[in-house]
């Protein structure tokens, strides 16, 4: 389980599929490389019974907290579970395939209690994606980003303070059939100044933590995808988007229209 | 005896302690400030007193020119009075002269630990923790899902990637107080001997640090395609214009934020380090512990989950709502 949590972690960023290729092949684990396919599947459990637990080890307010940070059970499951002192190794996984498949169905939730107890946190998750059958679509994200992936020329719409640290998310926007802007990707960035400075010098309107600028600044967005959305106005949204460039006046693109995101 | 609430309170400039007549770190310009630690969110300019540990006097004078109008440094656990109030510095862990500000006050002690951190670092003075009636703290990583790894583990994905990836330049994004100079000594404690390339926003810190006896080894500046060679950067991401001449560059960010996989994707990282440099939660829980304190401030950060931990250990908890901290995690 562990060769499979760490090279999972290092999938999930890699950028090309090259690199990927790279990554997977210094791997010699055939279960591992099989369990990445989709070739090797383990036996499914459900969330109600991870759920329960959930519940047995972890503080309900807490959880509940930690979910709502995080924005996904597994992950948060995986993070918040209590280490307990104990002297069994983290399973491998030719173990946790075997012992899910001869387990009677009473039997299960002790056997991944058990295992979770003796792996550390990327192994957990790697291990609770394996049995919930949420590994092969998770690779699958990282294998298929480039099919629709492109890079937009957007305005910046809104800031926006986080509750937990200080990073602040910027919505960018693009526009709509009619000419008027829309938000299609709200983005954490890294490198804030130049977004701040017309933060600072263009705020129109204060919601809260939200800050309304006037239009004007352009970005490059880089995204991994489009999905439908009906939460946003424009009906849509962009995976895993990130700000790629603050386009300086001599730079400046053209503003993209949702009709080109929808190609 | 006189509860600390009524002469330690949080006003719009910040913690204000009454007696004494100063802020610690406050967040507007003030006449006398005591500084923990000189992240721009704590140091701010413009103050007419600063009082600081002579690290911080000296990185603040790094980076904004001077600490204030006028400056004083203090030793660790040397005490000062201000006005009817005995003040001294114990460290925090947290980077380069970081402090806890400790306050005895009619017969009550408070300790404002400012950022800290519990986990090993050699290139700032550890963390010691003073039994008091109530302590000050963060939650930054205040989330019983934030556990940190061993950070040596972490660099030691740094460097399995550069062997993996021996044509391509690794591109570490780290603030350039603290992070950066803990990155290095990893680093180096890793065996990792050959030269680290800086950009240049991280050079002046690294200087500070070096002539207060934290060595660093050989530091160059970034020239060339950088091909097999690990070059520390801010946090700018993947994309920052300078970084375009490298070669196919790994863009890693080292920060505590990186244990959250949508963080993660969010920062652009392809090779995401949860390195921190402020206490997770075990740490800030058993330092709470040590302390003895049944009271607990809190300043910023996940208060509300620390809250109700605290409330389950018989502690009691208050979120003091300090706007503005909690920008370099």
């Amino acid at each position: 389980m562990i060769a499979l949590a760490g090279l999972l972690e290092r999938l999930r960023y890699c950028p090309t599929a090259a690199h990927r290729q790279r990554v997977l092949a210094e791997c010699g684990d055939a279960t591992v490389r099989g369990v990445l396919a989709g070739t090797i599947k383990a036996r499914k459990v459900g969330l109600p019974m991870l759920r329960a637990l959930a519940a047995a080890r972890v503080d309900p307010v807490l959880f509940a907290a930690s979910q709502d940070f995080l924005g996904d059970f597994v992950e948060t499951l995986a993070l918040i579970w209590p280490a307990r002192a104990g002297n069994a190794a983290a399973p491998a996984l030719a173990e946790v395939l075997a012992e899910m498949a001869a387990a009677p169905a009473a039997e299960v939730p002790h056997l991944v209690a058990g295992w979770l107890d003796a792996s550390d946190a990327a192994t957990r998750l790697a291990l609770l994606r394996l049995i919930t059958g949420k590994l092969r679509p998770m690779t699958a994200t990282a294998v298929s980003a480039g099919g629709s992936a492109g890079k937009i020329t957007a305005m910046l719409m809104y800031a926006q303070s986080v509750r937990v640290g200080l990073e602040r998310d910027y919505s960018f926007g693009v526009l709509d059939a009619a000419g008027s802007l829309v938000p299609v990707a709200r983005v954490m960035v890294a490198e804030r100044d130049a977004l701040e400075a017309w933060v600072r010098a263009h705020t129109v309107a204060k919601f809260g933590p939200v800050r309304e600028v006037a239009p004007g600044l352009l970005v490059r967005l880089a995204f991994a995808g489009v999905m439908v959305s009906p939460r946003h106005k424009a009906g849509l949204a962009l995976r895993e988007a990130s700000c790629e460039a603050v386009l300086e006046a001599g730079e400046v693109g053209k503003l993209a229209d949702l009709s080109a995101l929808l190609d | 005896m006189t509860h600390p609430d009524t002469w330690l309170r949080p006003l719009k400039a910040g913690l204000f302690c009454e007696p004494g007549g100063f802020y610690i770190d406050p967040m507007r310009v003030v006449e006398r400030a005591v500084i923990t630690h000189a992240h721009a969110d704590h140091a701010r300019p413009g103050h007419q007193a600063v009082l600081a540990s002579a690290p911080t006097i000296a990185l603040m004078q790094a980076r904004m020119g001077k600490a204030g109008v006028s400056h004083q440094a203090l030793g660790w656990g040397e005490r000062i009075r201000l006005g009817e109030v005995t003040v001294w510095l114990q460290p925090a862990g947290h980077v380069l002269g970081s402090a806890q500000v400790v306050m005895d006050y009619r017969g009550q002690r408070v300790v404002v630990s400012g950022d800290y951190k519990r986990q090993a670092d050699r290139s700032c003075e550890p963390f010691e923790p003073v039994a008091c009636d109530v302590f000050v703290t963060e939650a930054t990583f205040g989330l019983p899902i934030f556990r940190m790894p061993d950070p040596a583990a972490e660099i030691g994905k740094l460097l399995a990637s550069v062997r993996l990836f021996p044509e391509r330049a690794h591109v570490v994004g780290c603030y350039s107080l603290g992070k950066t100079q803990r990155v290095i000594t990893l680093l180096r404690d890793a065996g990792w001997q050959a030269p680290i390339h800086l950009h240049g926003a991280l050079v002046g810190m690294c200087a500070v640090y070096e002539r207060f006896g934290i060595a660093l080894g050989a530091l160059l500046p970034v020239s060339g395609d950088m091909a097999g060679a690990i070059v520390l950067a801010p946090p700018t991401g993947t994309d920052a214009k300078w970084s375009r001449r490298l070669a196919d560059p790994v863009a890693c960010l080292a920060s505590g934020w990186m244990l959250s996989a949508k963080r993660a994707r969010q920062s652009g990282a392809e090779l995401p380090l949860a390195i921190s440099d402020h206490a997770d939660w075990d740490d800030l829980l058993g330092t709470i512990a040590e302390t003895g304190a049944p009271e607990v401030w809190v300043t910023h950060g996940s208060e509300a989950a620390l809250i109700h931990e605290l409330g389950r250990r018989g502690i009691k908890g208050r979120a003091l709502r300090l706007i503005g901290y909690g920008e370099t995690a």
